[in-house]
């Protein structure tokens, strides 16, 4: 295949996400968004598969399954709060720039593998910045802000786990494997680095009160464990310990007793502790099977209804058809995601892909199942579609860098 | 009218359909470098217990006194998972998996994985060996 030739193909996925993106964002009331803005957004969309190395092949699918999801995203958002839209496009544009620019070096991520205890060094001074310059809003500490940006630092911090986690397991992984459950000295000796780096990062977490980003770290965690050493007891026993944690924050933080009340009957106290609970579900149970249509709804009686409960106000508007459609695309990027570290020969891309899948999907799981009252609602964002710059940013890298341990050598030609 | 939801739900069903249906087909992974697919193994000769023998072994040896352990050394001075020894890109490396009594290389005690140069002396506890080179399985 001729290199043109190649890159069009290349291009191909990304053209048709963006005639659906463009269908989607036409829906979007007239002047909430610049009628010049698709076509800025697109181009820089299309730029990504475009100035991708040619002498490779990649799933190309990845980045414009997040192109899609970021437009979906983007009209919700529109429909909800035109100001905020004006912000996300921003966020977005800088987010699309920032993949792109990433890019050349992404393509030589296997470099990253020898750097592990700079990501928990990164996360640590994060976590410290955080305390010093953080905002408190609603009760937690989780921004900063930076002239006219706030940022969320967590959100990266999550990618910096899972970059520390793949590359200790990769060096670790066939040791801790053959090590017997009741070894206690031999399992804290190769599993306390790991407990350590992630024990931290969840004792601050817990501390600055997101139990969301916690539970999230927690589930990739697990995961990437059980996928790297296929040891079953590791993941009982995190399992018990979350369990035991949870039990105890339960008792002892009122924060937490709130939510598990809520969570338990929101129709409690519909006007307070369970009002946003409440408007929430009757916004799900509003738009029914079809939804009652774009622009339609009142999701706007939902408070934060653009970051934790966007899942909601789409639901409501888009019906549960609608939200099988946006669970079946998240559900294509996990699918694809292990698809990636599957196909790749060496341990280290594997377990990255394999760490990034579990942090997106999970991601998705405890926010969606929060809304649905499947379990007690810990706030997270929805990626790609809630409100929030740094989320936005953060999900792009994560495409971007699945995108980038995909690629494998093209077969010559016989 | 129609429902303008529908066209892009219609669009997006028939884009997860392209990235499911259509883009799925690649082939099958490529075919690892060919260094890769030749069975290739770390030789070493052990020299433990007043016996000698030469192994060839794959391109990762843990070796130990646990029953899992790739070489076993029964040995109380040896640790249960004590030392790795494994083919990287640029040769053999010997790394001490933080064994109590330490693992050393021409008597230098290992710290960092170090390189293995051909007739090096590995001791692991009371055992010596002696890495002989990398061969290719027959």
């Amino acid at each position: 295949m001729s290199p043109l030739l190649a890159r069009l193909r290349a291009c191909v996925p990304m053209v048709l996400a963006l005639v659906v993106a463009a269908a989607t964002l036409r829906l979007a009331p007239s002047g909430a968004l610049p009628a010049w803005l698709p076509f800025a957004l697109g181009a820089l969309a299309l730029a990504w598969p475009i100035l991708r190395p040619a002498n490779v092949t990649r799933d190309d699918t990845l980045p414009a399954l997040a192109v899609v999801l970021s437009a979906i995203g983007l009209a919700v958002v529109a429909r909800l709060e035109p100001s905020l839209a004006q912000r996300q496009v921003v966020w977005l544009a800088f987010s699309l720039v920032l993949a792109v620019a990433a890019g050349p070096a992404f393509e030589r991520f296997r470099v990253l593998a020898a750097y592990k205890y700079i990501w928990i060094l990164g996360s640590i001074v994060l976590f410290v910045a955080l305390a010093l310059f953080g905002q408190e809003v609603n009760g937690a500490r989780l921004w900063i802000r930076l002239g006219p940006v706030q940022f969320e630092p967590v959100e990266i911090i999550k990618l910096f786990v899972v970059l520390f986690m793949a590359s200790y397991l990769t060096e670790t992984a066939d040791v801790i494997a053959r090590t017997k459950p009741w070894s206690l000295r031999a399992n804290a000796k190769y599993l306390g680095p790991l407990f350590l780096g992630w024990g931290i990062s969840m004792g601050i977490l817990v501390f600055e009160r997101d139990l969301g980003m916690a539970t999230l770290l927690l589930g990739t965690f697990v995961a990437m464990l059980y996928v790297a050493t296929r040891r079953i007891d590791l993941v009982v026993g995190a399992s018990g310990v979350f369990a035991l944690a949870a039990l105890w924050a339960a008792t002892h933080y009122s924060y937490v007793e709130r939510r598990i009340a809520v969570w338990r009957d929101p129709f409690h106290d519909p006007l307070g502790a369970g009002y946003q609970a409440v408007q929430s579900l009757f916004s799900i149970a509003n738009g029914g099977l079809f939804g009652t249509g774009y622009g339609l709804g009142r999701p706007d009686y939902i408070p934060s209804v653009a970051t934790d409960y966007v899942y909601a106000a789409y639901g409501e508007e888009w019906g549960t058809i609608g939200s099988i459609v946006l669970l079946a695309i998240f559900l294509a990027v996990v699918l694809r995601a292990l698809r990636v570290a599957n196909r790749q020969p060496d341990l280290y891309a594997k377990l990255l892909a394999t760490g990034l899948a579990a942090v997106f999907g999970f991601q998705i799981v405890i926010i969606v199942g929060g809304v649905l009252r499947l379990f007690p609602l810990t706030g997270i964002t929805l990626p790609f579609v809630s409100y929030g710059g740094s989320s936005l940013v953060t999900n792009f890298l994560l495409v971007a860098l699945l995108w980038a341990i995909s690629s494998e050598r093209r077969i010559p030609a016989r | 009218m129609t429902d303008p939801r529908l066209v892009t739900l219609g669009l997006s069903c028939t884009f997860l359909a392209y990235v499911v249906l259509v883009r799925d087909r690649r082939g099958p992974p490529p075919a690892p470098a060919l260094e890769a697919t030749i069975p290739t193994g770390i030789e070493l000769t052990v020299f433990h217990a007043g016996a000698i023998k030469t192994y060839r072994f794959g391109r990762r040896i843990l070796v130990g006194r646990a029953p899992s352990a790739d070489l076993r050394l029964d040995d109380a001075r040896v640790s249960r998972l004590h030392a790795r020894i494994e083919m990287r890109d640029d040769g053999v490396y010997v790394e001490d998996l933080g064994s109590r009594n330490g693992t050393t290389v021409e008597g230098e005690a290992v710290r960092a994985p170090r390189l293995l140069a051909v007739d090096d002396e590995v001791t692991v506890g009371t055992a010596a060996l002696v890495f002989r080179g990398v061969g290719a399985w027959r």
